[in-house]
Order: C-alpha cells, then sequence, then structure tokens
C-alpha cells in the first residue's frame, strides 16, 4: 500500500493542529514530590498519644527516592513537632519512629514489620497498595493519574493513633 | 521520494522533542503549603523505575508493561512477544507462530511455551496450542503486563513450560474507574470494537467486565506457487490469487471480580479466519478457515495461614473447541470438530520457617475428561488425567549466594511418571550485579492432536514418548539504578526424542515419531533505560545457533535477531511517540533456501491524557513498506509467505466516569 499525499499532509495538519490547541494544561508534579507531600499531610492530620518528644521521626526503610523529597520538610514544624527524617537500612530497628514509610520499591515483608510493631504509636504508610491488606495505616496509590490513599482506621485505633475526621474524609475508603 | 522527504523532517522533529522532554515537568511549588484537597486533584509524573517481576524465575526475565503496549500500539500477544529479546512471531497468513531459542521450527503450533493469564494456564489439550495472535484470550488493552521467562519452567509449572513460560498479568478494575468505549479502524478493513467496565467498589471488592468484537476483511493475497497450471487446475479462473479468503472475525468476553484475597476470572474468545494460501492439500482459492474457540473459569485464593505459611489455591475449568472448515479436492467441503474439556486443581505453600530457607511447594491434579476428534473419516475420544507434585527450596548459603533446587513429578495416563529437576546457584557479589548460573531438564508430553488425531493424510501413534531438554544457563544482571538495567545471557539447550512428523513409506500416511534431537546456542544482550521525563529506552540483540538432528541449520531459525524501542513524550506532552525497530536475519526454508533477513520500521502516536475524555492512538505498522517473508511450514506449496505491506491503526476511546 502506498500513501497518498493527501494522507500525510492531512497527518502533518493534524499534529500541528494538536501543537496549537493543546497549550495550557494542568502542571504535573514528580511521583516522589507528590508523594513526600501526602505523608506531610497524613503527619499532620495524625495525633500521637501525649507526646512530650520535640521532634517527629519520619522513617524510610531502604533507598526510596522519597528520601530526596523529604528535605523539602525536614525541619518544618507540625503541632509543635519538628519533622526529622531518618533513613534505615532495614526494618529490624526498634520503634524509634513516629512514621514509618514502607516503599514498593524495597522488598520489604510488611506483615512481619506490622506484627513486630504491635501497639507502639507508629503511623505505618506505605505506596504499595498490594501490602494494604496486611495492616498499613495508610496506601497510597494511583487513580487516574492522581494519587489517592486508603486508610485502615483499625489498625491506628490498635496503635493509639488518632487520625482526624478530615483525613478519613478525603480517603478513597476507609476499613 | 517525498514519502522518505516527509519521513526524515518528522523523525527530526520527533528526536527535537524528545530532546526537550526533560525541562518539562514542574517542580517549583511549595508542597508544604499546598491544601491537601488541592493535592488530590494534582496530577503527577511516574517517576520511571524497572518494575519487580513477579514471575518465578532463574533466568532474566523480560517485561512489557500496559505502557508499553499502549506506546507501541501492541494489538495482540504477538506483537508484544515480537518486540522481546530473542523472540520473532512468524505468520502462515491465518495463525500466529512463535520461535526462539531453538524452538519455533516452521508450522509448530505454540506448544513448547507455556501461556498463563493471572496463573491459569491457557494451552488447550488438543494441540497444547498456547493462542497468541486475535485466536487469544485477552484483549491487549486488558493487559497490566506481560512477561517472558526463558528456559525450561517445567520444575514449577509442568508440561508445556518446555521452552518457556509467557505470563500476563490483567488489570484490575480501578484501573479503569469508569465504563471505557472503545473504536478502531485498520488497513485491510478491519474494525473493533471495545466496552470495558471497571471499578473499585465501597466494600473493597474489585470487578472488571469487558466485551469486544473485532472483523477483518482482509486482502485478496496472491500466491506465485499457484499461478502454475500444473499445481492448480484453476489457474485460469483466479491467477493465483485467493480472493476473499483472508477474512477474520474474532468476539471476546472477559471479566474479574476480587474481593478479600479471592479473584474469580472467567475469558472467551472464538476466532475464525479464513486461509488463503491452499496449505495441507486443501482446494487453492476455495473456503478453509481455522475457527477456535477457547474459554476458561478460574478461582484463586490467597491466604496467610501462619506468619510463616502462605497458601494459594486455584480451580479452574477449560474448553476448546476446533471446527476446521476445508475444501478437500475430491471430497468437497468438510468440517472438524475438534474439542477438548479439562478441569484441575492446584494448591501452592509458600514457607520461610527456617532462617534462610524458603519453601515452596505444591501438588496440582488434572483431569482432561474430554480430547475428542470428529471429522470426515471418523470420530474418536481420550480423556487424560495428570497429577503432579512439586518442591523448591532456596537456600542463603551467604548473604551473597543463593542455591535453588526444586523439581515437579508429574503422572499423565498413558505417559507414566516424568520429572523436571531444576537446580541454581545466584550469586550477588556486590549489591547492583546479580549472576545466575541454572541448569533444568525437562519433557512435553505428545499433544493429543499429535497422538490421536487420524483422517485420510494422518495416522495417530499411541505409542508416542515424551520429549526432553535440558538447558543450562548462565545469566548476568546488572541493575545500575532503580531506571537502568543490562542482562546478558549465554546458554546451551539439548533436545530429544523430539516428536516429529514423517511420511511412511509404506502407506505414504504420515506420523509423529520421536526421532529429531537438536542443539541450540545462544547469546543474548540487553539494555533496558527509563528516564524520569517519560523517554523509556529498550534494546536487545541476540544471536542464536540452531542444529537439527541431521546436523543442519535449524529450519526458521534466525540466527540474529535485534530489537530495539524508544518512546517518549513530546508536544508538551500531549503525545507519546513510540518508534520500534526489529531486526529478523536470514533463516533457512523447508526447502532449504535462504529467506533475506529485514529491518522492519513501526510507529505509533498515542495521546498521553485524554483530551475532553477522549484518547487516542495511531499506528504505522511497516513504516517504510518493505517487503519480507515468513518461511511455510512443510504441509504448504509455498516455501515462504509474503507478509503485509505498510499498513496502518487507528484506535479511539472514551471514558464515562
Amino acid at each position: 500500500m502506498k500513501l497518498k499525499p493527501i494522507v500525510y499532509k492531512a497527518l502533518t495538519a493534524m499534529l500541528l493542529g494538536l501543537l496549537v490547541t493543546i497549550t495550557s494544561r494542568a502542571d504535573s508534579l514528580p511521583e516522589y514530590k507528590m508523594k513526600a507531600a501526602f505523608l506531610y499531610n497524613f503527619v499532620q492530620l495524625t495525633e500521637w498519644p501525649k507526646s512530650s518528644e520535640t521532634l517527629l521521626r519520619i522513617c524510610v526503610v531502604g533507598q526510596d527516592p522519597i528520601v530526596e523529597a523529604l528535605q523539602d520538610i525536614e525541619g518544618s514544624e507540625v503541632n509543635g513537632r519538628r519533622i526529622k527524617v531518618v533513613q534505615l537500612p532495614d526494618v529490624s530497628g526498634d520503634s524509634l519512629c513516629d512514621a514509618l514509610y514502607l516503599s514498593e520499591s524495597e522488598s520489604i515483608d510488611v506483615k512481619g514489620v506490622i506484627s513486630k510493631l504491635g501497639e507502639s504509636p507508629v503511623l505505618t504508610v506505605s505506596d504499595n497498595i498490594d501490602v494494604a491488606k496486611s495492616g498499613v495505616m495508610i496506601s497510597m496509590f494511583p487513580m487516574s493519574k492522581r494519587l489517592v490513599f486508603n486508610v485502615n482506621a483499625e489498625s491506628a485505633k490498635r496503635a493509639h493513633l488518632t487520625l482526624s475526621s478530615r483525613l478519613l474524609r478525603l480517603a478513597k475508603h476507609v476499613d | 521520494m517525498r514519502f522518505a522527504v516527509f519521513l526524515t523532517g518528522m523523525l527530526m522533529f520527533i528526536a527535537g522533542q524528545a530532546v526537550s522532554a526533560e525541562k518539562d515537568v514542574a517542580t517549583s511549588i511549595d508542597l508544604a503549603h499546598t491544601p491537601f484537597e488541592q493535592l488530590l486533584d494534582m496530577e503527577y509524573v511516574s517517576a520511571a523505575k524497572i518494575s519487580n517481576q513477579i514471575s518465578d524465575a532463574n533466568t532474566a526475565v523480560t517485561i512489557v508493561t500496559a505502557e508499553d503496549i499502549r506506546a507501541y500500539g501492541y494489538r495482540n500477544i504477538a506483537e508484544i512477544v515480537n518486540s522481546m529479546r530473542g523472540l520473532y512471531t512468524p505468520y502462515d497468513r491465518s495463525i500466529w507462530y512463535l520461535g526462539g531459542r531453538g524452538f519455533g521450527r516452521s508450522g509448530d503450533y505454540v506448544g513448547r511455551i507455556l501461556l498463563m493469564i493471572d496463573g491459569y494456564a491457557t494451552n488447550d489439550n488438543i494441540y497444547d496450542e498456547a493462542y497468541i495472535g486475535n485466536d487469544g484470550l485477552i484483549d491487549t488493552e486488558l493487559i497490566q503486563r506481560v512477561e517472558y521467562v526463558p528456559g525450561s519452567g517445567s520444575a514449577i509449572y509442568g508440561n508445556n513450560a518446555f521452552f518457556g513460560i509467557i505470563n500476563i498479568i490483567t488489570k484490575k478494575g480501578r484501573d479503569f474507574d469508569g465504563t471505557q468505549v472503545s473504536g478502531e479502524l485498520a488497513s485491510y478493513g478491519g474494525k473493533k470494537g471495545r466496552v470495558t467496565y471497571g471499578k473499585q467498589l465501597e466494600n473493597g471488592a474489585d470487578l472488571l467486565l469487558s466485551a469486544s468484537m473485532l472483523k477483518n476483511d482482509g486482502q485478496d493475497l496472491f500466491s506465485p506457487e499457484f499461478n502454475n497450471a500444473a499445481i492448480d487446475p484453476n489457474v485460469a479462473v483466479n491467477h493465483g490469487v485467493a480472493k476473499g479468503l483472508d477474512f477474520e472475525r474474532s468476539p471476546r468476553l472477559f471479566g474479574k471480580l476480587q474481593f478479600e484475597g479471592v479473584t474469580v476470572e472467567g475469558g472467551y474468545v472464538s476466532r475464525r479466519h479464513a486461509n488463503p494460501t491452499g496449505a495441507y492439500g486443501t482446494v487453492f482459492n476455495a473456503l478453509t478457515w481455522d475457527w477456535d474457540t477457547n474459554g476458561f473459569v478460574s478461582i484463586k485464593s490467597d491466604n496467610t495461614l501462619s506468619p510463616h505459611l502462605k497458601s494459594s489455591s486455584h480451580v479452574y475449568y477449560g474448553y476448546y473447541l476446533d471446527r476446521t472448515a476445508l475444501t478437500d479436492p475430491t471430497l468437497g467441503l468438510l468440517h472438524e470438530h475438534n474439542r477438548g474439556q479439562w478441569a484441575g486443581a492446584d494448591v501452592k505453600f509458600v514457607g520461610d520457617w527456617f532462617d534462610g530457607h524458603k519453601l515452596v511447594f505444591g501438588a496440582e491434579y488434572r483431569n482432561d475428561f474430554e480430547i475428542a476428534f470428529s471429522n470426515h473419516f471418523g470420530a474418536s475420544d481420550y480423556s487424560r488425567t495428570t497429577a503432579s507434585i512439586y518442591a523448591q527450596d532456596e537456600l542463603s548459603v551467604t548473604d551473597q549466594l543463593k542455591l535453588n533446587v526444586g523439581g515437579r513429578i508429574e503422572e499423565s495416563t498413558g505417559v507414566g511418571t516424568n520429572a523436571s529437576p531444576r537446580v541454581a546457584l545466584i550469586y550477588k557479589p556486590f549489591d547492583p550485579t546479580t549472576i545466575k548460573l541454572s541448569y533444568s531438564s525437562a519433557f512435553r508430553r505428545p499433544s493429543a492432536y499429535e497422538q490421536f488425531y487420524h483422517d485420510d493424510t494422518q495416522v495417530v501413534n499411541p505409542s508416542l514418548r515424551p520429549e526432553f531438554v535440558t538447558s543450562t544457563e548462565l545469566t548476568l544482571q546488572q541493575q545500575f539504578s532503580r531506571n537502568m538495567r543490562l542482562v546478558g545471557s549465554l546458554y546451551h539447550y539439548q533436545t530429544s526424542d523430539l516428536i516429529t512428523s514423517i511420511t511412511l513409506p509404506s502407506s505414504g500416511l504420515n506420523q509423529n515419531i520421536n526421532s529429531g534431537s537438536g542443539h541450540t546456542n545462544g547469546l543474548e544482550l540487553e539494555v533496558l533505560r527509563l528516564w524520569d521525563n517519560g523517554v523509556r529506552m529498550r534494546g536487545s540483540y541476540a544471536r542464536q545457533l540452531s542444529i537439527d538432528s541431521n546436523g543442519l541449520r535449524m529450519v526458521n531459525a534466525p540466527e540474529n535477531l535485534g530489537k530495539f524501542n524508544l518512546t517518549f513524550p513530546m508536544l508538551q506532552r500531549a503525545i507519546r511517540t513510540g518508534l520500534e525497530l526489529q531486526y529478523t536475519s536470514s533463516r533457512f526454508t523447508e526447502a532449504r533456501q535462504q529467506a533475506a533477513g529485514y529491518t522492519l520500521a513501526n510507529l505509533t502516536f498515542s495521546s498521553e491524557k485524554p483530551i475532553y475524555g477522549l484518547n487516542a492512538s495511531f499506528s504505522i505498522r511497516n513504516l517504510f513498506d518493505r517487503n519480507y517473508v515468513s518461511v511455510a511450514s512443510s504441509g504448504m506449496v509455498q516455501d515462504t509467505l509474503q507478509m503485509d505491506g505498510r499498513n496502518m491503526w487507528l484506535q479511539m476511546d472514551y471514558t464515562f466516569k
């Protein structure tokens, strides 16, 4: 089949047409900046049991790129506590963390981590929807090019954490 | 000529767009002070990362994702796997075949590779064939990813995983989040419509339902071999042209419901394609069609029994019907009716009770309760039961060294007991480098067709035995970062007792016997690189040397295969371009001629995000209109078959929320 000149003229016109029509569009954010911003909002909307600590430790396991994105919020104050980002080599460490981020890119035995944490007040967050059923309190996942999240209020309650009603309202799904 | 100028211009424009894609991502927003509600409404760009494989493998897996399927406009499994390292997909103008690593003799159905959809083995029980064209069970738009595991997977997966496994993972309902309506137009009178509904329900259940219908008018195809009075008595009428015998229609249904670790899934396809080649002694330019219907229902349940023990149970039912019609020179139009039904159950456990050990073990029982042949020359009925057990231990010798030992024992009616052992060493000297050395031995039992089919040209062979392969492979995987990976592989395959069709001297009839053997040595290299600005590149080179039982180079086995895929967003991320180059070197035909090598280019433009809810995709296949052929099988008059010239495809879809 030979391509007729009219066909490729039409094709060029189509491409140029698209060039003109699609000039204004919503700005898009890089994935890890978005996830870091979500994490920041999660800790803002969570209440820890009578903490006298001045630091709010957000721990990240492994080499996840979110660590770099979290630098933007390191040091900022949340409900009177200063955020500190801690990078853990593995999850064997004790629960000095206030929030624990279990990333998709690291192969972590999430269930094991959750059961080890028991009732200690650690907010667990993951971006791996496949582990949502293992008791992670907040799991983020993509939907229609946007980031959304599910909340497991049961797990949060067991860990004596109070999630604000705003957080629950914004969640896609609450267990 | 003008086309060439236009094309050069376009490619340069595209290249410019790729370079400028970098500075396109907004980074300056102060996220800490953006209200959460607003964040939830903002789109984001996924960071480039190589996905983790889910297949159990001791070799290097190749993955094609939903994003690739869209970027390169893949319309069936054959087009997807044809982009993978070391694989190629010949077409006989009705059925797609698959070759690579010393398998894929011309005319061999895709029976030495196991094709799975979400863990269900799709190969039928008449031909043991995996359907990869429009006869395949699934629309490519429903695929989340396709993984190809080279090397025998029989140690875990059993019978058909002789040379490798293709694992298809389907999308979830929430990936659609609404009702999607899609329409397609293609060259040669191709049309397709599809409606898909997908949703994650309030109670957490995920539902996906889809129906599609494909129709192709096809072309009037010319076979020079039949433009000859000595071969075709009707040559004066048709002049070697098969008129209106390239039509195709294929309706499909698919559904999946997932809730609390249980997945219920089912699929159906019924594809009819006329055969324009006058193959297997049928009358040229007279009605002949292949009509394959496949269906299945599968229920899977994943459970955690204790902190150290997980299980996965699976029950399934499968159905296959072959309604071939053909025009015989003396008997006229004949119909065949070959039907198979099967049901089975398997249960698999993964346990990590002991430090440094990961145990996988399980058992499968399958009953092929119907294997029925019926044609003009008679009817026959068979059944077969298969019971298997398998086990594997991954033992951590040191932090850097793992030993993987496993095997599967299978007992099957009429074939006896066979074992497929496998052993592998996995060494990680430093973090980004993995070296794997694996050895496996596998068998494939004869298909019911090879053993029991009979008509006026073929007789049965009840004493047909399985064929065997041993494979040794050394793989090097270098993961430079989350978005760049290099894979190198050296392998040696030795096959024996290969099931081969011969002509009996006494009667002139064909019969399948265990006679062939062969070996293949090969080298493969693959590089995968992703950039955060949305550019993705994958390139591979494969060299294979396949020798058959006569010490000759295997028919239809190109020595060199090259693949190159590049995709990038352009026009301020509104459009994505996918450019694909595929090189196939010369290979031997049945007449031991050399079919010329060729390079094909495919170009696809697709919208990156919907415009008023509408998405579009446009592909040009065989961009430079290259003349190329597929090697014909031994049952054909032709030695090679002409493939399609430049052709186009347009798809549009709209999603109702």
